[in-house]
């Protein structure tokens, strides 16, 4: 609840300004880079062996690779939440948030498109998508709204960085040599005139704009890879709006987790205050609403016809194989984050990182149960196949390529901090100016 | 009608057939245990005019039969193994069959005789032991034509069979009438049978109301005598125009959500190419003006 | 009429080329001449020369582009019809097909489901193929093309162009495809031999298959491997142009016996249109238990 002391430019770029790694900095990249180096080996067995090293069989033919790339599409949309809509919202508050959510966008979708490169049987081809197209497949729309979005994501992280950019050139002393080489290709161009702020502002407007209808596309498309089809569990016209509400729900999430760390380890108290953690988990407790209105829509609809199809997987998601997962995913994943945040002391940053941690980890886990139990409830009986076609638990190689993908967004998002200001420079600046002016 | 261009006999070799259509099965006593190789040797005649055998290599282990593939099988007219009477080399394929027919070369060993043997013998190889098996044929022919029936539709056949220089008919012999389908005969009437009488004879009338033909309403109608121990198999067909004109329109071409991406529904392409081009103008709009921002970087 | 007659012959003279290919119920069948003469035996004791590419079975049929399998048989709509009041779960249709195929042990092309789709209803043997759709979900989704209607109804599947992506698995309502989730251990020849659609061999790791109606065979006037396999005749196939499906020994007018024995399709609601047809389980010419692996000899020993 303090109110930051008035702060000095000089504080404020000396505050903000991009840290090299402590020890502990050190030893979390070492982590994740050792995770994600599993994975690769993990997928060179795949590569060497074919899908078969997974636990991926005719039936359940989709598992945590696609679910993980559902989670990864649904983190990114943070991006437009936090950094488009609150912003055109005027919502000044988040503007220290802005960036660390355009880095978790990036870092998102660029798993999220490796994810599913990695799950496909012949990876070697995937140009032919683009040479033998067919409009009419939602694959194709994914690959486009995909491709699209990411460019809109790095526009997004890279137009309002320009501004800092310039305040990184003017200090090369305290920059390595090899970032000093990266700022200035970056950045050197900005000299910070009222025709480039000008140009810049209209771009950023415009950007905020685009992404809006970009960031409810991809996730609508996304959650019409199963909604196209007739598989119960999948068959709803629920999907898009579903689909949208959880991703911003999960944003909401991964940002009060992102929050609550940088603020620690970056010493960011007087940027991330507690008004920050105060808004941000009014916005998730709004979040998790909406989020379970959707499922008691997409659950309690089809319960109540119990149409033969829908019975049995319903009956396993209520109270059957996937009863655990089922309620942890809405209990631990809405529920009670929701009550920790509704009120006032949960929106402290500590409690409120857990109530982001819930939130993350309950998504995950809601999105395997998307994916996997509606394969297991074919319309016809399973017959005629081996015993381990008839359940799916994901094999180490599985584990080793979705942690490691996991590993890789943490990286990325890692790296990038390492390389960029956390929270912008020149717009912490300005605020600070406006509000001392006043 | 002898047409004597040169012919390459080696190439021959696949496609001659001429056997009766009495089938033997030669055993193989000395066959390990539970496996016998079995040789199918069976005669064909189309249309009174290119006569064809057809092998079948089989082995039977315990109760199943399997289909033996990749065995080589010689065949010979009139005489057991002379090479003069080779009638050719076949190797049966995957699923153990093979066809030949029999080289014009052999027309003096044919002889207008009355009757044939043929022989065939499988050599040993890898799974299959050497086998024999022989049929003997009687030469016939069965002709075909339509007759005046009580509604104008009917068929005729006859057979007749070869003895000395004279033709003299098959009696008690059953004859199938069927139209010519894909795979399959369909019986011109339901459940009739036909069997020859005193001449050699049968009629039969085409009960078969609209049936689908080609584009000009033409079928095939066939009779077939089938594995008859004095003859083989003989089928004579004639094209008759008794079907309905039947002309295929298919939705092949037409624009569907399942036709190939270049066939994708005119609405489906303008809104997804709308949007497309509607977002990636904005996005190049936007790289151009930061192209304008980097130019303006020698501005004070 | 003696005049007829020797027209007839006239007629039979001149189409003698196009007789001798059993594959034509009509003049007008697309066999060309390859210009290349045999010379073969008449029954008659002449010599006759005939074009080669009139025998049968033409020996090498000239490998068919990727474009014209694509296109398919034009003319025809395959369908099948099953008779499900003959089926007692013996499985040689399974077997011959996964032999033709030359599958992956774990994969079967045709399933036999035990059924009972309530509980006081009868219980049957359902023996079940791709279905061939005339909508079929699984086309609508391939982004690539790998999966295609042909004009002849058949779907078949390019594992030239698959990328393993399974949407087409998760999106077909009859769990009809596989996946070659390893090097399915297709033998040589095969192995090496260039893929064709029609055959579907060989098949290949990271690619999706299923039931082909053996387009390789009809092209040859012959029936599918299930068809010819099955020793009690469940199951029918033919043209629906024609009118006509068969099991190899019967051939019933198709919209006779789908009317007459009230046949149907699966998931009919669903909107596929399926080209598969089902008769129901009426008459049975074996009960239901004797279906059951406990009741049946194992009589191959594969």
């Amino acid at each position: 609840m303090k109110e930051h002391s008035p702060l000095s430019t000089e504080k404020i770029i000396s505050d903000l300004y991009p840290k090299k790694f402590g020890r502990i900095g050190r030893v979390w990249t070492l982590f994740l880079v050792i995770v994600c180096l599993i994975g690769a080996y993990a997928y060179y067995r795949q590569l060497r062996y074919g899908l078969v090293v997974t636990s991926l069989r005719d039936y359940v033919s989709w598992g945590i690779y696609i679910s993980n790339f559902v989670f990864f599409v649904a983190i990114s949309l943070v991006g437009s939440l936090i950094t488009a809509i609150l912003r055109l919202a005027n919502a000044k508050w988040s503007t220290p948030l802005t960036r660390i959510a355009e880095m978790i966008a990036v870092s998102a979708i660029v798993f999220a498109s490796l994810i599913i490169i990695v799950d496909m049987g012949r990876p070697e081809r995937l140009v032919y998508i683009f040479t033998h197209t067919r409009i009419q497949s939602p694959i194709t729309w994914d690959v486009v709204v995909i491709s699209t979005y990411f460019v809109i994501s790095l526009l997004l992280l890279y137009l309002p960085l320009l501004p800092d950019l310039q305040i990184l050139n003017s200090h090369p002393n305290r920059n390595t040599g090899f970032l000093n080489r990266i700022y200035r290709f970056l950045g050197a161009f900005w000299k910070g005139t009222r025709e480039q702020e000008a140009i810049n502002n209209r771009s950023i407007i415009m950007l905020c704009i685009l992404i809006i209808p970009v960031a409810f596309t991809i996730h609508t498309v996304t959650s019409w890879l199963f909604a196209t089809t007739y598989r119960p569990g999948w068959d709803s016209t629920n999907f898009g709006a579903y689909f949208i509400s959880g991703a911003f729900l999960v944003g909401g999430g991964a940002v009060l987790v992102a929050m609550y760390l940088f603020r620690k380890f970056y010493g960011l108290q007087n940027y991330i205050t507690y008004r920050h953690f105060d808004n941000m988990g009014r916005v998730v407790v709004m979040l998790a609403l909406l989020y379970l209105y959707f499922n008691v829509n997409e659950y309690l609809v089809p319960a109540f016809k119990m149409k033969k199809p829908e019975e049995h997987h319903l009956e396993e998601l209520f109270s059957g194989k996937f009863s655990l997962g089922f309620w942890f995913a809405i209990i631990v994943g809405m529920i009670i984050p929701m009550f920790i945040l509704m009120f006032k002391k949960g929106r402290r940053p500590y409690p409120a990182f857990w109530a982001g941690v819930m939130v993350v980890v309950g998504a995950w886990f809601k999105r395997y149960l998307i994916v996997t139990p509606t394969l297991l409830h074919p319309f016809l009986p399973m017959a005629d196949v081996p015993e381990s076609y008839l359940n799916y638990f994901p094999s180490w190689e599985e584990w080793a390529i979705a942690m490691g993908s996991l590993a890789g967004v943490l990286l990325i998002i890692t790296l990038l901090a390492r390389v960029f200001p956390i929270v912008p420079m020149h717009e912490s600046i300005t605020e600070n100016d406006a509000h001392q002016e006043n | 009608m002898m047409h004597t261009r040169k012919i390459d006999i080696s190439r021959l070799i696949a496609v001659i057939a001429l056997c009766m259509p009495v089938m033997l099965c030669a055993q193989d006593s000395s066959a390990p245990a539970a496996r016998e190789s079995l040789l199918y040797l069976k005669y064909q005649l189309k249309n009174n005019r290119i006569p064809y055998l057809q092998v079948q290599t089989k082995s039977k282990e315990g109760k199943a039969f399997l289909p033996a593939g990749n065995v080589p099988v010689e065949l010979f007219l009139d005489k057991d193994s002379a090479a003069e009477a080779l009638i050719g080399k076949v190797t049966t394929n995957n699923l153990g069959e093979a066809t030949i027919w029999i080289p014009g070369s052999l027309a003096k060993a044919w002889d207008h005789a009355s009757d044939h043997t043929f022989y065939a013998q499988a050599k040993a190889v890898k799974n299959f032991d050497a086998v024999q098996a022989s049929v003997t044929v009687i030469m016939a022919r069965l002709e075909l034509d339509t007759a005046a029936g009580s509604d104008g539709r009917s068929l005729k056949a006859k057979l007749v069979k070869k003895e000395g220089e004279s033709w003299v008919p098959m009696p008690e012999v059953d004859v199938r009438l069927a139209v010519k389908r894909l795979g399959g005969y369909l019986p011109v009437a339901g459940d009739e049978t036909y069997t020859t009488d005193s001449t050699g004879s049968v009629t039969g009338e085409f009960g078969l109301q609209h049936l689908p033909g080609d584009s000009t309403g033409k079928i095939e109608v066939v009779a077939r005598v089938e594995e008859n121990d004095e003859v083989g198999t003989l089928e004579t067909s004639l094209l008759v125009p008794w079907g309905e004109p039947v002309v295929y329109k298919s939705d092949f071409n037409k624009r569907s959500l399942w036709a190939t991406g270049r066939k994708a529904p005119i609405w489906l392409m303008l809104i997804a190419y709308g949007c497309i081009i509607g977002v990636w103008s904005t996005v190049i709009y936007l790289f151009i003006n930061l192209y304008k921002i980097i130019k303006l970087r020698s501005q004070a | 009429m003696e005049d007829n007659l020797s027209s007839r012959r006239a007629f039979i003279a001149g189409g003698l080329m196009a007789m001798l290919n059993p594959g034509c119920s009509s003049g007008e069948n697309s066999i060309q001449p390859s210009g290349e003469k045999v010379k073969l035996l008449s029954v008659d004791g002449e010599e006759i020369e005939v074009d080669r590419a009139f025998l049968k079975p033409v020996p090498d049929l000239p490998p068919l582009s990727n474009a014209e399998e694509r296109v398919g048989i034009k003319g025809k709509k395959f369908v099948m019809v099953i008779d499900l009041a003959r089926c007692k779960n013996v499985g040689k249709c399974r077997e011959s097909c996964n032999h033709a195929h030359a599958l992956h042990p774990d994969h079967n092309w045709i399933k036999i489901y035990q059924m009972q789709d309530g509980d006081h209803t009868a219980p049957y043997w359902q023996p079940t193929t791709c279905m061939h759709c005339d909508s079929p979900p699984c086309v609508k989704v391939c982004p690539v093309d790998a999966t295609f209607k042909r004009e002849d109804g058949i779907v078949a599947i390019d594992s030239d162009r698959c990328i393993g992506c399974r949407f087409c698995m998760a999106a077909c309502p009859y769990t009809t495809r596989v996946f070659n989730w390893e090097d399915p251990g297709v033998p040589e020849p095969l192995a090496s031999q260039h893929y064709s659609c029609e055959s579907s061999i060989p098949q290949k790791k990271g690619t999706v298959g299923k039931c082909d109606f053996c387009p390789d065979k009809v092209r040859k006037d012959e029936l599918p491997h299930c068809v010819t396999a099955c020793p009690n005749g469940v199951f029918f196939f033919g043209d629906m142009i024609e009118d006509s499906v068969t099991n190899g020994t019967e051939t019933f007018r198709f919209s006779e016996l789908i009317r007459d024995k009230a046949g149907y399709r699966l998931m009919e609601d669903l909107g596929t249109k399926p080209s598969v047809y089902y008769l129901p389980p009426v008459d049975r010419n074996f009960p239901f238990e004797s279906g059951l692996p406990s009741t049946q000899e194992t009589t191959t020993p594969h």
